[in-house]
């Protein structure tokens, strides 16, 4: 082995990066990465600290413009129906601050094209995806229930359901009043002390971090592996092109240091995992003279399709207290209106999920209300509230893009991003549903009141399909096997490669893809 | 640009001004508590403006302490001081609505009556153009108000939500999967799709 020229070179070290790292140093593949974050300093963990609620609103705010840090760049929204895009530069990337619902796709998911004319059909099946999604309920300790009757059969996860409390006992009741399926959450959050690390002590609000590494990110599950695997992880490392050699090879990258300089790291294969926003990105400003619209973008594909689920929250009031001081943030979930439904005015379908409720700062924040009647509204609705999110099967369409921003650079000189997304007619008509959907269990489970967040509240948790694989290179950016179908040596596999969304929360699925790419470029590694 | 997060839920809309999108500094504005200094940007005049608005938006009332009296001012004052843009929207809004007091009550804000003052922030937070400096003074107070260990205190006693349990962690219920009776006789429920 060459030592300064690896087997791989990934970009980026969040939720995909981290596992195919972890993947390719496990078959003894030599591996550098990196990342443009740092390392999370856990004593800056919002819920280390009292005030974890206004820190979570200051530094830890998931809003890449708003934290503003020198390794983040600009991201500014448009379109009709304007996201928020909620992503990390960090080691662990977006999982750093999220919920851990790890969902699997349904085998309709990759076939929503032929099924309902909906999208565009996977270039793999479930059952290609299958075993990674075991390997990574494994690796970052799935807490679950096998036995599912929604979904197709599965090894059981390694840890029991996380603990559901009076909240769960009430979405439960609810769902069993409607008559609807439903089952308790899987999430990447340890019900049980596992591999070394500690069992969550409920302590709610996940998105504000986890000092204790219950909750799953992937600094904590893959990343202490793949180190001592010898995988080589180099952080603050800002990547500005990927390098081509004279026959058009992906040879490696060039980048800034955490000192900032400029930097080359080649490798036998390159592979981008920056995520729905940052791959792109990263495509676009590798222009050069034989890619001038951005590399391995011969389709025109890339930055396109951007999907962002039809996601929205309900909110019911119960007379009752709710702890919602308490609980992992998923609790009981169901897939009863999944698939298409003929009597819908809309086709695919989406997850009804009994949440927990809200915190006092942003209790005190969603009402607004100040005056003589602010104490009297928030002992109303404190630990009385409990949400039910709704995630639906958001369209891909050309019109909804990431394109680069050259009006904001990031420190280096480097371009922003903007996004623009309009919602389909059809994303809009499931998301009305859903949230009548989610209405009905509020209802069921004994609010006395509802409320909910609009049809385009702009939650920007999910960022998909960017770079989206295809059979056809005409259509798409990379193949079944990850490779960029206009650059040899080029890989891509994170959020951006998925052609449609499905309609449950994508970390599970990014993972199951990024491992499952891992094998296949070790599989190839004697290909050209 | 950013998301105008202070209206009610609904659909997401942009600000569309720097100040609109004052937002956007929050993230380089933290304060941690211990690092909290007397004023830093407000002259004893336009701290008791704001500690008079301060107790407006949350009064002191059936057993809630108000806000000035928790140290929301000074936590305002400290935040805003940690950017231009906040710091210049927080001296315009005291100055703003202590001239507009004087000019209609001949009074500073700080001496008018509960209702003088509350029909003030009123117009000045329905204001096209200077409604976002009545926003960011309510977040920033409410944030102060909200951190502080009287209120964390009232709000465990009147409401229940256990403030500690987010950092100290709590035991709830476990999972009974005696629940899933009912579920576990039903039918398969998923399309199978030919691979």
């Amino acid at each position: 082995m060459n030592a300064t020229e690896p087997d791989v070179l990934v970009i980026g070290a969040g939720a995909a990066g981290a596992a195919l790292t972890w993947r390719l140093a496990s078959k003894g593949a030599s591996v550098v990465c990196l990342e443009e974050g740092d390392w999370v300093d856990r004593d800056t963990i919002p819920k280390g600290h009292v005030d974890w609620e206004v820190r979570g609103r200051h530094y830890w705010n998931p809003a890449p413009s708003i934290r503003d840090r020198e390794v983040d760049y600009a991201v500014t929204n448009g379109g009709e129906n304007p996201v928020d895009p909620f992503m990390y530069s960090a080691v662990g990337g977006s999982t750093i601050g999220f919920g851990a619902q790890y969902w699997r796709l349904q085998p309709s998911d990759f076939r929503a094209r032929t099924l309902d004319d909906f999208g565009v059909d996977w270039p793999i099946a479930y059952e290609d995806l299958a075993p990674y999604y075991d390997i990574n309920e494994r690796e970052t300790g799935v807490s679950g229930l096998a036995g599912d009757p929604t979904g197709p059969q599965r090894p059981a996860p390694p840890l029991p359901p996380n603990a559901m409390g009076s909240v769960g006992r009430r979405w439960a009741a609810g769902f069993e009043k409607l008559g609807w399926y439903w089952w308790p959450q899987d999430s990447a959050i340890i019900s049980r002390d596992y591999r070394g690390r500690a069992a969550c002590t409920n302590r709610s609000q996940c998105a504000f971090g986890c000092p204790q590494k219950a909750l799953s990110t992937a600094d904590v599950t893959y990343w202490p592996v793949a180190l001592e695997l010898g995988a080589e992880l180099r952080v603050r490392a800002r990547v500005r092109r990927v390098i081509l050699d004279t026959a058009g090879r992906a040879v490696g990258v060039e980048y800034y240091d955490a000192d900032g300089r400029l930097q080359e790291q080649r490798a036998k294969r390159v592979v981008i995992c920056a995520g729905g926003i940052g791959t792109p990105r990263l495509l676009l400003m590798s222009a050069s003279a034989t890619h001038p619209d951005g590399l391995a973008n011969s389709s025109g594909q890339v930055g396109r399709n951007f999907m962002v689920h039809c996601q929205t929250l309900v909110a019911g009031r119960f007379e009752e207290p709710t702890e919602s001081y308490a609980g992992t943030v998923g609790s009981m979930s169901s897939r009863q209106f999944y698939e298409t439904d003929p009597d819908n005015d809309f086709v695919r379908g989406f997850i009804v999920a009994g949440n927990r409720g809200y915190s006092p700062l942003l209790t005190a924040l969603q009402f607004r209300l100040w005056g003589g009647e602010h104490h009297e509204k928030l002992e109303h609705h404190l630990n009385h509230d409990a949400t039910v999110y709704v995630c639906g099967d958001d369209e891909p369409e050309e019109h909804n893009r990431v394109e680069l921003d050259h009006g904001r650079l990031d420190d280096f000189g480097l371009p922003g991003v903007t996004t623009s997304y309009t919602m389909s007619e059809n994303s809009r008509r499931m998301t009305e549903a859903a949230i009548g959907r989610a209405t009905e269990l509020c209802m069921a489970a004994g609010a006395d009141s509802v409320r909910d967040f609009g049809v385009a509240p702009g939650f920007g948790w999910h960022l998909l399909g960017t770079a989206r694989m295809g059979a056809d290179a005409g259509a798409s950016v990379v193949d079944a096997d990850h490779r960029a179908h206009d650059v040899p040596g080029l890989y891509i596999a994170d959020g951006s490669s998925m052609p449609t969304g499905g309609a449950v929360n994508p970390a599970h699925t990014i993972q199951a893809l990024a491992l499952r790419a891992a094998d296949r470029i070790w599989e190839g590694r004697n290909d050209g | 640009m950013a998301f105008d997060r202070t209206k009610p839920p609904g659909e997401a809309t942009l600000a569309q001004t720097p100040e609109a999108a004052y937002g956007l500094e929050f993230g380089k504005t933290y304060v941690a508590p211990e690092d909290e200094r007397p004023a830093v940007s407000l002259n004893p005049d336009q701290g008791r403006v704001l500690a008079a608005w301060a107790d407006r938006l949350i009064p002191a009332g059936d057993g809630w302490p108000g806000a000035a009296e928790v140290g929301a001012v000074t936590y305002a004052d400290n935040v805003a001081s940690r950017s231009p843009l906040l710091r210049a929207m927080l001296l315009r809004a005291v100055d703003l609505v202590e001239r507009e007091a004087l000019g209609r009550h001949g009074e500073g804000f700080a001496g008018c009556t509960d209702e003088q003052r509350a029909a003030l922030l009123g117009e000045l937070e329905g204001d096209e153009d200077d409604g976002p400096l009545f926003d960011l003074i309510l977040e920033l107070i409410f944030e102060g108000y909200y951190r502080a260990a009287p209120v964390l205190e009232m709000v465990e006693k009147r409401t229940g939500f256990r403030v500690m349990a987010p950092v100290e962690g709590v035991e709830i219920e476990p999972f009974d999967e005696s629940l899933l009776g009912r579920v576990k006789q039903l039918p398969r429920r998923w399309r199978e799709v030919a691979a």
